[in-house]
């Protein structure tokens, strides 16, 4: 049998073709020819990865590491930095599921983007953004990682002003820029700063310098983690740099679900992963991980439940859900991170084509306050979609149960009670938005009159896919109450500091997580069950409310108002900076000194061109002064 | 020179040359058929050329010698060898539109494969002697090319201007030749250490010979103040004669001066160091302040040659370390942005007619886009602006400047870079963000030979911005002689 491991470079190499081959025909080639080849690169990726797994998982597990080097990008003194590829079970995860949602969000879109007049440049966007992410999470350092960050950061802007016609998705795009660019900032320092201090970039090469006595002090590496943190944060919208993700909803909906849901958004996720090395030795660092994702997850979870557009409550959702990787991470339990962005992944693409597929229905309707009595409708979204709210809610026994309670227990096990009650109160505000979205668009009474759109097999069969895979995929965290699940004893090898979880767990701390697991999952029930209830029946009562309260209604909405904050505390002030530095500093100082600078060469230039007379003997004139002011150079140095 | 014998003759040694002096006859032969023929010349014309690349493995690592080792040929001339060979590819590729129905063309190509011989020989040479004779072969030729497909007054004159004061340089090279011969008793390269002449007076002599022979090679790249001639022949000149003669013989000249610098050790000498830096100093300078002026792109153009002439002179002062792989670099990625960009110029002097304006490029984005990004690559990598082939030429060129201790030429040359920015991006700025005005047209969208050609330039550029490093070490001569 060949070896799959020494061909991973066709695992970028695949998608690219797709992009090469779309782009080479986008004037000319059909909606029919588009779609297959683009689906047909991510697809054979993605057939070649499953390829791959039996020869990965016939290693030992300290040896699943699979790494190719294809050549030697540049070397400058002790740093050299190559176009390798790493391939260990920690990118695995990370290329599954990258590759299986968006394959499945490749299907869908077929019919979701049909008649589009953006039909064929969508879907070379969507391939350079698997091409992308595949080099993010395959890069076996952090420059190349920094190359797939970059990339998909360019597709994620391109994509949410795809349509960018409408004022407000160009805005949208933007803003994702240029909140993103802060992140990015902190990335790049993060870099230098691990390259002036260890003089390399390379993953494999950092942790054996962690591993080895190497004398840097922590607070050196620590700042280098909190770099790179922000870094994470910019790119997985965690508060204060969340703002840009509710508006990156103005693009088309399977962009949401793959760019802002599945993959892309949980990049700083897998970055604090792949730093583990760094985070161990650094251990200072990870209150500050936890507490920027719990306080994440709370905000967008109160926020979440304000919102009245389906897709806008979706993306607080995804923001909320993210802050609990991160709090798993800065707990030290990478694994339950990881798992979590694996399950998250899945339901919450399922619950974003789900949501496509009902704006797809309703022509366009995305207010939730204007939906209802959709399980009638279109049996197979509501179902689908019901499975995915549960999950998301964490609801035994799907995905969604296993995950979070990983990351609730990881917490509970760092950082005491306190913040496991933080936790526990967002997943029943998670329960709570996720039984007024049911409640409000799918049972109780049908407010839309016109007749719903069917929805196409090629849209309904990645529902089912998603739904299914949502529903078991938490088989993968049994056994319960160990930390040794069968996740997380694949994933170990990848992370530095995780050797604890092969230590026996002593009777009282199963008692305690058995008592606050059953808790959880009851209070969790409970919760989805009554708003469903309150919201499909007392619709009216229960919307009185917020009439009742414009304010508090309208500050919900708005997200806490944190856009109206950074207006106030940074963009104002800012813009009132630049008209200041654009009149005085610009206008004055460089334009002087610019225009200054201009007009001396100007006038050299029109000296040394009025040389330039176009007689021949002035010319030869200057050729043999030039003869001879050399020979007097030389002499005179010569005598010298 | 000892007594030769038949066996030192090797003709394989030669053997580019026969080919091409041979096909180029067989060229001139095609005026006697129909002038219909020529149309399909530029592909015999081109496969020739391929053909060329034959030699290279029999030559690599092989030091072929021949006529009693006045002609050699080592890795480096081989490097030289394929950067002419790819010179006169694009040169044909440029002119093939041009030549289509002219009767002409087999003149052309002759007169193109004598120049290509003519320098060649010039890369091989290891005697002054045959490095002057080869020089008048490629002169020549080029004098009749550069008059050949304008008939106006203008191009009379550019053509006649750049006759003599050709002439006029050959005769100082000449004249620097026997101060050589004279003080030294000998022109092979080898017999010419400066430290085997005793006398004080002879060697004041000889350094005065080499001063007259650096005059003569940089009439050959027009660096300052030999450069005069280069605005004019260019301007009237066809544009592809002129891109041809802005790329080929500055890389054979480039040659010997490399080769004087290797072997003779000269310009460790800190005489003749002095005058390399007056020359590059002097050409960063001019060449940059001059093209801020110019309104056509063909003479902005060549006061940017001229400029980047003096860039790679630094390179020449760095010479027996760092600075031979940096040069040949510069070198690489000079002859496709150089060449790309004079393309551009044949390609809207094809559309348009006449001179080229830089104003006439306005529009270019939104009617060829691709030719607008092609060129938009040239620019940026001729001012030196990463991810580009250019940036990583400036960077190891002057990288090698600092590491030797020429800090005060290279921060020269860093504010001159500054000041060609100007310039650079005012033809990115005509092409992107002024409208062009009523009635100009380009041709049609399908599929075009040049602009193809251009593309593929554009991307050579980019894909060198990418392997720099590797380029750069594969480039690095194996010996020195």
């Amino acid at each position: 049998m060949p070896s799959f491991s020494s061909l991973l470079y066709l695992l970028i190499f695949l998608p690219l073709a797709g992009v090469l081959i779309n782009t080479a025909g986008i004037r000319v080639f059909r909606e029919k020819i588009t779609s297959i080849i683009a689906c047909a690169a991510v697809g054979s990726a993605l057939l070649f990865t499953l390829c791959l797994l039996p020869e990965f998982l016939s290693l030992p597990q300290s040896e699943r590491t699979f790494s190719v080097i294809l050549y030697q990008w540049f070397a400058e003194g002790a740093l050299e930095v190559n176009i390798g590829l790493l391939l260990d079970s920690l990118s695995l995860v990370m290329v599954l599921v990258v590759l299986f949602v968006g394959f499945l969000i490749h299907i869908y879109s077929i019919k979701y983007m049909a008649g589009d007049a953006g039909f064929n440049r969508f879907f070379i966007y969507l391939n350079l953004f698997i091409v992308f992410m595949l080099i993010l999470v395959l890069a076996d350092n952090l420059i190349l990682t920094f190359v797939g960050w970059e990339g998909v950061g360019l597709c994620s802007y391109l994509l949410i002003g795809f349509w960018h016609e409408k004022k407000s998705a160009a805005d949208a795009g933007r803003k994702a820029f240029v909140v993103n660019r802060i992140g990015d900032a902190g990335f790049i320092l993060g870099i230098l700063l691990i390259i002036i201090t260890f003089n390399t970039v390379n993953y494999a090469e950092l942790t054996e310098i962690m591993n080895a006595g190497h004398g840097v002090s922590i607070f050196i590496i620590g700042a280098a983690c909190l770099l790179l943190l922000i870094g994470a944060m910019g790119k997985s919208a965690q508060f204060p740099l969340h703002v840009w993700l509710p508006d990156a909803m103005e693009g088309p909906t399977p962009v949401s679900a793959l760019i802002h849901a599945a993959t892309m958004v949980n990049a700083g996720v897998y970055l604090l992963c792949r730093i583990s090395p760094l985070l161990s030795q650094a251990q200072f660092i990870l209150p500050v991980i936890v507490a920027v994702g719990l306080v994440t997850a709370l905000y967008a979870a109160i926020s979440a439940l304000g919102q009245k557009d389906i897709k806008r409550v979706l993306a607080y959702s995804t923001v909320s859900q993210i802050g609990f990787m991160f709090a798993a991470v800065g707990s030290g339990y990478y694994m339950a991170g990881i798992f979590h962005l694996a399950a998250h992944g899945i339901f919450k693409g399922l619950l974003f084509l789900g949501a496509g597929a009902v704006i797809h229905a309703l022509h366009g309707e995305q207010d939730i306050n204007k939906m209802g009595g959709l399980s009638g409708r279109l049996p197979a979204v509501a179902k689908t979609f019901l499975i995915g709210l549960m999950a998301l809610a964490g609801i035994f026994p799907l995905s969604g149960f296993f995950s979070k309670d990983a990351v609730l227990w990881g917490v509970f096990d760092s950082y005491g009670i306190s913040l496991w009650l933080v936790g526990f109160a967002t997943a029943l505000l998670t329960a709570l938005y996720c039984g007024k979205l049911y409640g409000l668009a799918f049972s109780g009474q049908s407010n839309f009159t016109e007749k719903p759109h069917l929805i196409a097999a090629a849209m309904k069969y990645p529902l089912i896919v998603l739904a299914f895979c949502a529903a078991v995929a938490g088989v993968l965290g049994l056994p319960l109450l160990t930390k040794e699940t069968i996740f997380a004893s694949f994933l170990a090898p990848s992370f530095t500091g995780v050797e604890n979880i092969h230590a026996a767990v002593s009777a009282s701390a199963h008692m305690q997580e058995l008592i606050l697991m059953i808790i959880a999952g009851i209070a969790v029930i409970f919760v989805i069950w009554r708003t469903a209830i309150a919201y499909s029946r007392n619709r009216e009562a229960v919307l009185a409310y917020e009439h009742n309260y414009p304010r508090a209604a309208e500050f919900l909405l708005q997200g806490l108002k944190m856009d109206k904050l950074y207006d106030v505390i940074l963009v104002a002030p800012f813009y009132r900076l630049t008209k200041r530095c654009s009149l005085f500093i610009d206008q004055k100082i460089i334009d002087g000194a610019v225009n200054g600078t201009g007009k001396i060469s100007m006038v050299a230039g029109h000296f040394v061109s009025s040389l330039q007379s176009g007689y021949t003997r002035y010319y030869a004139c200057s050729f043999i002064c030039g003869v001879l002011i050399f020979s007097v150079i030389v002499i005179w140095l010569f005598k010298g | 020179m000892n007594e030769m014998q038949l066996i030192d003759i090797n003709i394989v040694s030669v053997g580019p040359e026969i080919i091409l002096l041979a096909a180029g006859i067989l060229f001139l032969f095609f005026k006697l058929f129909p002038a219909k023929l020529s149309r399909y010349l530029s592909v015999p014309a081109m496969i020739i050329l391929f053909c060329l690349f034959i030699f290279l493995p029999f030559f690599r690592d092989n030091n072929v010698a021949g006529f009693a080792g006045a002609i050699k040929w080592d890795n480096t001339s081989l490097l030289f060898y394929i950067l002419l060979l790819f010179a006169a590819l694009l040169a044909i590729m440029f002119s093939h539109g041009k030549l289509k129905d002219n009767e002409r063309a087999g003149e052309f190509y002759f007169l193109l494969y004598v120049a290509q011989a003519g320098m060649i020989l010039m890369v091989t040479a290891r005697d002054l002697l045959i490095v002057f004779l080869s020089m008048e072969i490629l002169s020549v030729s080029l004098y009749v090319l550069v008059g050949m497909f304008r008939a106006g007054k203008a191009q009379m004159e550019a053509m006649v201007k750049y006759f003599l004061l050709g002439s006029f340089s050959s005769a100082v090279f000449l004249m620097g030749l026997a101060l050589i011969y004279g003080a030294s008793g000998a022109t092979h390269f080898d017999s010419l250490y400066p430290a085997t002449i005793s006398s004080l007076h002879m060697l004041a002599l000889f350094y005065i010979g080499v001063v007259m022979v650096l005059a003569g090679l940089g009439f050959k790249i027009a660096a300052v103040p030999f450069h005069m001639w280069a605005p004019d022949a260019y301007e009237g000149a066809d544009e592809s004669v002129a891109a041809f003669l802005a790329a080929a013989p500055k890389i054979a000249a480039f040659a010997v001066i490399y080769r004087l610098g290797m072997i003779m050790n000269l310009y460790t000498v800190e005489t003749l160091t002095a005058v390399i830096v007056v020359m590059s100093a002097g050409s960063m300078v001019l060449g940059n302040l001059a093209a801020l002026k110019q309104t056509m792109l063909i003479r902005m153009l060549a006061y940017s040659g001229i400029a980047q002439v003096g860039y790679m002179l630094i390179g020449i002062l760095v010479l027996p370390q760092s600075g031979a792989a940096a040069l040949l670099f510069y070198l690489f990625v000079y002859v496709f942005m150089n060449m790309g960009a004079f393309g551009i110029a044949v390609f809207l002097s094809r559309e348009k007619g006449g001179n080229v304006a830089i104003d006439d490029l306005a529009g270019l984005a939104k009617g060829r886009p691709l030719v607008a990004f092609a060129m938009a690559v040239f620019m940026i990598s001729l001012a030196g602006i990463p991810p580009t082939g250019g940036f990583f030429a400036k960077f190891y060129i002057f990288k090698s400047g600092i590491e030797a201790g020429y800090l005060g030429v290279v921060i020269i040359a860093v504010i001159a870079t500054v000041v060609s920015l100007y310039y650079y991006f005012r033809v990115i700025m005509a092409m992107y963000m002024q409208e062009k005005e009523e009635g100009a047209r380009w041709g049609s969208a399908g599929f075009d030979f040049l602009p193809a050609v251009l593309f593929l330039c554009a991307f050579a550029l980019l894909a060198c911005g990418l392997i720099a490093p590797h380029l750069l070490s594969s480039l690095m001569p194996g010996e020195a002689h």
